[in-house]
């Protein structure tokens, strides 16, 4: 049965809000394009919206919506074109909000976002939207044990990137 | 820097990188409240058509002849010029969603996909004021290598490729409507495989993917009924629940295989008698369980309950239910307890090793020396009274709980009143009541804390017809706000909470007025009734039929299938041409997994919107 459509724009609407944001960071790290993460977050709310009624509160609402966003994601990449068009935004291109006039040091998104994909997406998870252990498996359709074998050796290539600059233990 | 989480990293290095695409979304949206057809008005199908017919034979004495807006034929005229130019077809123009602009005499159509906007880039017809019209391509310099073969595998898609995926995915939902999806919980897992496979190698061709597949078990598997008694067998454990339990209960399986760990599961769920038609019904009941196949290995668990006073815990030690504990403090169960049992599920949690789950809070259990809980409860609301001008009243908006804690070395009662959910509320899922807290000494009964959480809100002054404007509703607003909650439940009463679409135009009328007349809106609660001055329901409607033959070129056939159709008439909308000088009739007429949606002028019958969204589109 459907949800009323007031009741779940609305809901879109808050959603938007809360997660918008976060999304489109998750998704720029994903995808490295901002314009195409800004496509991926349009989708992945479409798609919650279509998936609104049924949502049953089984995991968190976060995590529901981060699996939306790295499903998207993954089409996106998946797509001819994307592989196809070079659509990389440089990351230094990227103004901060305050736009200070300092040196921005980039060293550890980039080497997040250089991760594999298979690495790249537990991190983010876990690192990014904050989720637990058990969540980012939920959001990946993996086990708990899978998710921290695949955590710990995105940490050992991270630590080997990073060496001498940064880490930070789980 | 160094040693920063990485998400306050990327936060402040990205805090530029903000989501500005809600207008778009809701654009995407607008237009196409698409619920699909409810199974119950399936069943009616027959009697629909015959309704339709019906109207449609006294339609065509009404509908003499179509009459168009300005604004209608231009879109038209920006239409048929796109078409031609680009060799678009008719439904293919729904994928996309249309703004318009002035530009001097000319209006500048812009078209832009509801879907891979990137890589099918934006079309724009400038339609000059002697009817001239030109239809420009964003992608017009691109190399025609990239998208002329028509191949969805192509990195561009030109108007070819957006047809082909318009046709491929319409013929997935003209599949998919073949079969039964009301019984889809019972079908057989082989039924499942079969479905799926050919409707999953449907999406595959207009290049949508998942990451599973269903799958049917072969002998090193699990079996179904071994899985469905494992997965018993586990929910008893993991909730403490006897076998018994799960005889009112249906169990329903799924076997799928990850298509990137090709690990292969079973989702097994059982479901209690409410929870056969609707979620959200009081009395629903859902056990969820995911099994991993060949090895046994349980994933994740959950209980739902409609109803969240029904949850339990198992009696005695709870060392061995975390799991059902974590739900349960979750889901709220915790805080419809009263004190005293609050108190001892707190002393058992602690005592179990889970005391990370009371999150920082010591719960006491009342005692002699102490206020019992409802004295606490009435010193409580004497307290809101005072600093805040609640009365009883005005407190049945709220649910209250109460809880004896030790805070800081002191015992004191925590009394919390929190503010309702309303259905149908617009703008959030609560309205702007806010919660309010009371701390006191648990011997005296003196006040620590008195609090709102909309404390430092501007209120300002309201009167009964002004007060929607508020930001948040206190003491001075609440009363209203009540009075429109008791004046809009009987209409809400004759609709279950999914079924607002099927709203009659009289309820909608009288909803919508009930809140313009609070100060609400008019453009948020638009609808109102036809005056004598408007065409009838039944005449629009008749015209909105012609307007589907004789625009769309609809059958007879498929007009016969439009059901359900659903009827607005909007006196304050304040999209298209409709203004208050201007009233629609807006009709909603479902085909499939597609709408075809007509606007009119309610004063005069011109046409001001006929165009179909298909399923495509988003509608799915």
């Amino acid at each position: 049965m459907e949800r009323s459509g007031q009741v779940m724009e609305a809901e879109l609407r808050r959603l938007m809000q809360e997660h918008g944001a976060y999304l489109k960071r998750l998704c720029f790290l994903y995808l490295k394009d901002e314009d195409t993460a800004e496509d991926a977050v349009s989708e992945t709310f479409l798609k919650v919206y279509r998936a609104l009624p049924d949502f049953r509160g089984e995991s968190s609402e976060k995590t529901w919506i981060s699996r939306i966003a790295i499903n998207t994601c993954r089409d996106f990449r998946r797509a001819a074109w994307y592989k196809l068009v070079d659509l990389n935004t440089a990351l230094e291109r990227i103004p901060s909000e305050k736009d200070e006039p300092t040196v921005h040091d980039d060293t550890v998104m980039k080497a997040v976002m250089a991760l594999p994909r298979k690495y790249k997406e537990p991190v983010l998870l876990r690192y990014y939207q904050n989720l637990s252990l058990k969540e980012v498996g939920e959001a990946l359709n993996l086990s708990v044990s899978t998710t921290s074998t695949r955590l710990t050796r995105a940490r050992d290539l991270l630590k080997t990137k990073l060496k001498g600059w940064y880490f930070n233990e789980e | 820097m160094k040693n920063e989480p990485f998400d306050t990293i990327v936060n402040r290095r990205l805090s530029g990188m903000t989501f500005e695409g809600e207008q778009q979304v809701f654009e995407a949206l607008r237009a196409q409240d698409t619920p699909r057809m409810p199974a119950t008005r399936r069943r009616f199908r027959l009697a629909i058509a015959l309704a339709i017919l019906l109207t449609l034979l006294l339609g065509t004495a009404l509908a003499l002849s179509l009459r168009y807006t300005a604004g209608y034929s231009a879109r038209k005229a920006a239409d048929t010029a796109l078409m031609q130019t680009y060799s678009f077809e008719q439904e293919t123009i729904g994928l996309f969603w249309v703004r318009e602009k002035q530009q001097g005499d000319s209006t500048l159509f812009t078209y832009t996909p509801h879907m891979t906007p990137k890589k099918s880039g934006e079309y724009q017809v400038l339609l000059k004021k002697d009817g001239k019209a030109e239809a420009t391509w964003s992608l017009d310099g691109a190399d025609p290598k990239q998208y002329e073969s028509g191949s969805l595998e192509d990195p561009i898609w030109g108007p070819k490729q957006m047809n082909t995926y318009l046709k491929l995915k319409n013929a997935y939902y003209g599949k998919a409507a073949q079969f039964d999806w009301e019984n889809v919980s019972q079908w057989t897992l082989a039924q499942r495989a079969e479905v799926f496979g050919l409707l999953r190698q449907m999406q595959l061709a207009y290049g949508e993917t998942s990451s599973y597949k269903d799958i049917v078990p072969d002998q090193d598997d699990i079996q179904p009924e071994a899985a469905r008694q494992l997965a018993k067998e586990y929910l008893m454990t993991t909730y403490g629940l006897s076998e018994d339990y799960f005889e009112a209960f249906t169990p329903s399986l799924v076997f799928q295989e990850s298509l990137e760990d090709h690990i292969r599961r079973y989702h097994i769920q059982f479901r209690n008698a409410a929870a056969r038609d609707d979620y959200y019904l009081p009395g629903v009941e859902i056990f969820s369980v995911t099994l991993q196949s060949p090895s046994g290995t349980f994933e994740k668990t959950s209980w739902y309950l409609a109803d969240t006073a029904k949850r339990s815990l198992p009696a005695g030690d709870l060392t061995a239910y975390r799991q059902a504990v974590t739900e349960y403090m979750d889901s709220g169960a915790f805080e419809l307890l009263c004190a005293a049992d609050k108190g001892r599920l707190a002393q058992r949690m602690v005592k179990a090793g889970l005391v990370d789950l009371l999150k920082d809070t010591s719960y006491i259990i009342p005692g002699p020396g102490m206020l019992d809980e409802k004295e606490a409860v009435r010193l409580a609301q004497d307290a809101l009274r005072e600093r805040y001008g609640l009365t009883p009243d005005m407190l049945t908006l709220f649910d209250h709980s109460a809880s004896l804690l030790k805070q800081e070395n002191q015992v004191v009662w925590q009394v919390v009143y929190v503010g309702r959910q309303v259905l149908r509320w617009g703008g959030s899922e609560k309205p702007p009541i806010g919660e309010y807290t009371v701390v006191m000494q648990a011997k005296t009964g003196e006040p620590t804390k008195v609090s709102w959480s909309l404390d430092g809100v501007e209120t300002g002054r309201f009167t009964k017809e002004t007060w929607g404007q508020a930001k948040a509703y206190d003491a001075s607003v609440l009363p209203y706000f009540k009075a429109l909650m008791d004046a809009v439940e009987p209409i809400l009463r004759k609709y279950g909470p999914g079924d607002w679409y099927d709203m009659a135009v009289p309820d909608q009328a009288a909803y919508d007025k009930l809140y313009r007349d609070s100060g609400f809106s008019k453009e948020r609660y638009p609808h109102d009734l036809p005056g004598p001055d408007d065409l009838t329901e039944e005449a629009a409607r008749a015209l909105a039929f012609s307007a589907l033959r004789e625009e769309l070129q609809l059958s007879e056939e498929v007009i016969k299938e439009l059901n359900p159709v659903y009827a607005y008439f909007l006196r304050y909308a304040t999209y298209a041409q409709a203004s208050p000088d201007m009233p629609v009739w807006s009709f909603r007429l479902h085909h499939r997994e597609g709408i075809y949606i007509v606007d009119l002028s309610a004063q005069n019958g011109e046409l001001i919107i006929v165009k179909y969204e298909p399923a495509a589109a988003g509608n799915g």
